[in-house]
C-alpha cells in the first residue's frame, strides 16, 4: 500500500530583501579578498558544495575535503541559495573585468539547475548581486542599484509569483503542466510510475535544447572565460539517478546525453568538463529514502568529488 | 511611460528642456510629439484610438458651434454615440457578453455573446472623459469650438495627465496652450517640489503597502479578521497615495513648464460627512459627473425618490467607470447608498446633536472623520476585493475579526498569561510571513503609514509643501534630502504600476 508521504513542494518563498541595508553586498567583498590573496582556488557553487547531514560523523564538506588534497592552496568558496549558473557567469565576467587570475574557478553544474522551478525561480534570480558584478563600473552600480531598480533602469525584468508558477513543465519534449501545478503534487513512499513522472518533470529538464537559458549562461561563462585566460574548470554534480531509474531505464542515458551537451559547451572554448553525473549509486547520497534524490551527497560522495577534482586538475604529473 | 522609470526622468529633463528653448509657436508641437512617445511607450498602435476619439470631437465641436440647434443636438449625440461606443467595446464589451451569457444560462436560453478580449487601452476612460467634457461645454456655449487640430489633440493628450488625469474642463486647459509660459524659477522649483511628493507618495507610501494589500485580498481566507482590516487600511492608504501621488507628478510636471493642472485631491480621509468626501475625493471626475450627469437628470431639484434615484444612477456609474465588474458597482452603490442615509438623517442628526457635546472640538470633528474614513473603508473593500462574495466576506471578517483580537487583547492584559507584543503582532504579521513579496519588514508599512499621516495633517492645516518652503533653509532642504532618499531607497523594486492605468 502507497501513502503519500505529504511532500508539497509549496514552501515558495520570495528572498528576503532588507532596504535599508541594500548597499550592502557582502558576497562581492568576500570575492575582491579572495582575489587579493596568492594561490587561489574559487569554488562557486550552492548547498551540495557546503552541505553535510547533520548526523554523519564526517562533517567535512566537499571544499574542505579539497583544500585538504591541496594545503598548499586556498580553497575559497563563494555559495547562494541555488544552484543559478547565471550568476556563476557574473561572477566570472566580474573577475575578468578585474584583470585578477585565480589559480582556478571550479564551476560545479546540477542538472536539476536547468527545470524552470530552479532557473525562473523568483527567489534564485540574484538580479542585483548580476546587475552590480556585470557592470563597468560595479562601485557606482553597488550604491546606485536600488534606486535604479526602484525606477526601472537595470535591465532586470523581476519574475512575479504568479508568471512563474504559470511556466510550463516538460517531459520529454511535451508540455506537463504548470510549475504551480507541480508545486502543489505530492509524491507517494515507495514511488511510483506517475509520482516518479511529476518529480522527473519538476526537476529535470530532458532533453536539454541548446537554447535553454542555463546552457547560454554557460556558454558565456566559458568564452568569457577563454578570452581572458582564467583557469575555469567545469564539472557536472553527481545525481542520484538510480533511485528511481527502475521505473526510468534509460534516465541514465538521458542524463548522460544531457551532461554531454553541456560539457561540449565548455570544451568548445578549450576548457575541461569533468562528467560525474552518473558516477555514483545511491548510497553515496543524503535523503536514500526519499524518492526525489537529488545532488546532495553523504561523506563518501564528496570525498569522491573532491578525489576527482583532485585527481583530473590538481594532482602534480608524476 | 511610467512615470516611476529613468526613461520618464530622462524624457521629462528633455521635454522641459526643449520646451523652454522653442520659440513659443512651436511649442505646442513639441508637447503634441512628446505626448504621442509617451503614449506610445505602452501599446504604440493603441494611438490610433486615441487619434480617432480626437478627430470625431474636434469636427463634432466645430459643427455643434455652426449648426442650427437641432443640428447641434443632433451633432452632440452623435459625438457622443461614437466616442462612448469605443469607450464601450475597449472597456465593457467583455463585462456585458459575460452577463448576457450567465443571464441567458440562467432563463435556460440558447444565447451566447463571444467575448472580444481586448486590451483596455490605457487611460481611456481620462481621455474620453475628457474629450466628452469638451463637446458638452462646447454644446453649452461655455467654450468656442477649437479649430487648432494641434492644439485640440493636445488639450486631449497633454502628457502629465493622458493616462490618469487629472480630467481637465476645456475652460482651464485649451487657453493655457495658447499662452507664452517663460521660464520662471519660482513656478519651475515649485513643480519640481509637488513632483517629489508625487514620488514619495507612490513609491515610499503606496507601493510599500501594495504587497500587504495583495496577499490579503487575494488571500482572505488565510487571515485573521484584524488582517483583514490592516490589509483594507493599507488600502485606503495605498489607493490614495497611488493616485493622490501620480496627480502630483502630473500637476508638478505641468507647472514647470507653466501649466496649472487642477486639484484632484483635498485631504479626503480628513472628510467630516459623505458629501464632504466627495468634495475631496477624485474632484475632476466627481465634478464631471455632478456637471454632466447629476445635474442634467435633475440634480437635487427633484422629488425625493427621484433625487433617491439620481444619486444611485450617478454612483453606479461612477463605480462602473472604474473598471467592468460588479465590486466596482457596488462601490459607487454603497457610496450612493452613504450619500442618501446622510442627506436623509440630517436633520434627526441635528435634532440629537442638541442633547449631546458639541461635535465641533478637536475630538468632535476627529470621531466625524474616523466615522467617515469607517464606511469609505467598507466601500473600498468591495472596490478591491476580486468578487463580490470575497467583498462580502472580508468586510464581515475583518469587523467581527478584529472585535474579537480586541477582546482577546484585553482579556491578555488581565489575564494570567500576561501581556506579550508578539502575540498581539502575530496575527497582524501573517500576510508577511510566508513572505511573497520582496520587501515584507512591517517597520516600512509603519513608516509609510506615519509618513502619509505626518504629511496629510501639516497638509490640511497649512498645506504641506508650503508649509515646508516657509521653514528655513536648513530644515526645508532637510525635509526635501530625507523624501527624495527615501524614494531612492525605501522603494519597491518589483514594478507596480500606478492602479488608475488600468481604469
Amino acid at each position: 500500500m502507497q501513502a503519500a508521504i505529504g511532500y508539497v513542494r509549496s514552501t515558495f518563498t520570495f528572498p528576503k530583501v532588507d532596504p535599508l541595508s541594500s548597499h550592502i553586498f557582502l558576497e562581492l567583498d568576500e570575492l575582491r579578498t579572495y582575489l587579493h590573496q596568492d594561490n587561489t582556488i574559487l569554488y562557486f557553487g550552492d548547498s551540495v558544495i557546503t552541505g553535510t547531514d547533520q548526523s554523519e560523523p564526517d562533517q567535512e564538506t566537499i571544499t574542505q575535503k579539497l583544500q585538504a588534497l591541496l594545503p598548499s592552496m586556498h580553497v575559497d568558496f563563494m555559495t547562494h541559495e541555488a544552484q543559478e549558473m547565471k550568476i556563476y557567469d557574473a561572477y566570472v565576467t566580474y573577475i575578468a573585468h578585474s584583470g585578477a587570475h585565480p589559480a582556478a574557478i571550479i564551476i560545479p553544474l546540477n542538472l536539476r539547475s536547468f527545470n524552470p522551478q530552479w532557473d525562473k525561480n523568483p527567489r534564485y534570480q540574484f538580479l542585483r548581486e548580476k546587475f552590480i558584478l556585470t557592470s563597468q563600473f560595479p562601485l557606482l552600480a553597488e550604491y546606485f542599484y536600488r534606486p535604479l531598480a526602484i525606477f526601472q533602469a537595470t535591465g532586470n525584468n523581476p519574475i512575479s509569483l504568479d508568471d512563474y508558477l504559470a511556466l510550463p513543465e516538460y517531459h520529454g519534449n511535451g508540455e506537463v503542466g504548470t510549475v504551480g501545478q507541480y508545486m502543489q503534487f505530492s509524491y507517494t513512499q515507495p514511488p511510483d510510475k506517475k509520482s516518479i513522472d511529476q518529480f522527473l518533470s519538476s526537476e529535470f529538464v530532458y532533453p536539454l535544447k541548446p537554447d535553454n537559458a542555463i546552457l547560454l549562461a554557460l556558454a558565456h561563462l566559458a568564452k568569457t572565460a577563454h578570452d581572458n585566460h582564467l583557469n575555469v574548470i567545469v564539472y557536472v554534480s553527481p545525481a542520484n539517478y538510480q533511485l528511481v531509474g527502475k521505473y526510468m531505464p534509460d534516465l541514465g542515458a538521458s542524463i548522460k546525453t544531457d551532461a554531454q551537451m553541456a560539457c561540449n559547451i565548455v570544451k568548445a572554448q578549450n576548457l575541461p568538463c569533468l562528467d560525474l553525473s552518473t558516477s555514483l549509486d545511491p548510497s553515496y547520497f543524503q535523503y536514500v529514502g526519499s524518492p526525489y534524490g537529488d545532488e546532495h551527497m553523504e561523506a563518501r560522495g564528496r570525498a569522491f568529488v573532491a578525489q576527482s577534482l583532485y585527481k583530473n586538475f590538481f594532482k602534480p604529473s608524476p | 511611460m511610467s512615470f516611476i522609470s529613468l526613461q520618464f526622468l530622462g524624457f521629462f529633463v528633455v521635454v522641459t528642456s526643449l520646451y523652454f528653448a522653442l520659440p513659443h509657436a512651436y511649442r505646442w508641437g513639441l508637447l503634441l510629439l512628446a505626448s504621442c512617445i509617451f503614449y506610445t511607450a505602452y501599446i504604440p498602435y493603441y494611438i490610433l484610438i486615441l487619434f480617432l476619439v480626437i478627430f470625431i470631437d474636434y469636427f463634432a465641436g466645430i459643427m455643434i458651434e455652426e449648426g442650427s440647434p437641432r443640428r447641434r443636438k443632433f451633432y452632440l449625440i452623435l459625438s457622443i454615440i461614437s466616442t462612448c461606443s469605443i469607450f464601450f467595446v475597449f472597456k465593457y464589451f467583455d463585462f456585458f457578453a459575460v452577463n448576457i451569457d450567465a443571464l441567458a444560462s440562467a432563463l435556460d436560453w440558447n444565447y451566447s455573446v463571444a467575448a472580444l478580449g481586448l486590451i483596455l487601452p490605457l487611460g481611456l476612460s481620462f481621455h474620453t472623459f475628457q474629450s466628452l467634457s469638451y463637446i458638452f461645454e462646447v454644446y453649452k456655449g461655455k467654450q468656442k469650438a477649437e479649430r487648432h487640430i494641434g492644439i485640440y489633440a493636445l488639450y486631449v493628450m497633454f502628457y502629465p495627465q493622458l493616462v490618469a488625469g487629472p480630467i481637465e474642463r476645456p475652460q482651464h486647459l485649451l487657453h493655457q496652450f495658447r499662452e507664452e509660459h517663460a521660464f520662471d524659477y519660482e513656478r519651475f522649483s515649485e513643480g519640481l517640489r509637488r513632483m517629489v511628493l508625487g514620488f514619495f507618495k507612490k513609491v515610499v507610501i503606496a507601493d510599500n503597502l501594495a504587497g500587504y494589500v495583495k496577499e490579503t485580498f487575494a488571500n482572505p481566507h488565510q487571515f485573521q479578521g484584524v488582517a483583514l482590516l490592516v490589509g483594507a487600511v493599507f488600502f485606503a492608504i495605498e489607493i490614495y497615495c497611488d493616485f493622490s501621488g501620480y496627480s502630483d507628478i502630473a500637476i508638478g510636471a505641468a507647472r514647470v513648464m507653466g501649466f496649472k493642472l487642477i486639484e484632484n485631491f483635498k485631504n479626503p480621509y480628513f472628510a467630516i460627512s459623505i458629501q464632504d468626501f466627495w468634495h475631496r475625493w477624485h474632484i475632476s471626475l466627481s465634478t464631471w459627473f455632478r456637471d454632466y450627469l447629476y445635474i442634467p437628470l435633475g440634480g437635487n431639484r427633484v422629488k425625493p425618490l427621484r433625487w433617491c434615484i439620481n444619486i444611485i444612477v450617478t454612483f453606479s456609474i461612477a463605480g462602473l467607470w472604474h473598471g467592468a465588474n460588479w465590486t466596482y458597482v457596488m462601490w459607487g452603490l454603497l457610496h450612493g447608498f452613504f450619500y442618501i442615509f446622510s442627506k436623509a438623517t440630517k436633520d434627526v442628526r441635528a435634532y440629537l446633536s442638541l442633547f449631546l457635546p458639541s461635535m465641533d472640538t478637536f475630538f468632535g470633528r476627529s470621531l466625524r472623520r474616523i466615522g467617515i474614513f469607517s464606511v469609505v473603508l467598507i466601500a473600498w473593500i468591495f472596490f478591491r476585493a476580486s468578487t463580490f462574495a470575497d467583498g462580502l466576506y472580508i468586510s464581515r471578517t475583518a469587523i467581527v475579526g478584529t472585535f474579537h483580537y480586541i477582546v482577546s487583547t484585553v482579556q491578555g492584559l488581565f489575564g494570567s498569561a500576561g501581556f506579550s507584543f508578539n502575540a498581539l503582532m502575530q496575527p497582524i504579521l501573517e500576510p508577511l510571513l510566508p513572505t511573497k513579496h520582496g520587501i515584507h519588514f512591517f517597520e516600512l508599512q509603519v513608516f509609510a503609514v506615519l509618513a502619509l499621516l505626518t504629511i496629510e495633517i501639516i497638509d490640511h492645516r497649512h498645506g504641506f509643501l508650503k508649509w515646508v518652503h516657509a521653514k528655513p533653509v536648513y530644515v526645508r532642504w532637510s525635509i526635501y534630502a530625507v523624501m527624495v532618499l527615501s524614494v531612492m531607497n525605501l522603494g519597491n523594486t518589483n514594478e507596480i504600476p500606478f492602479i488608475y492605468f488600468k481604469f
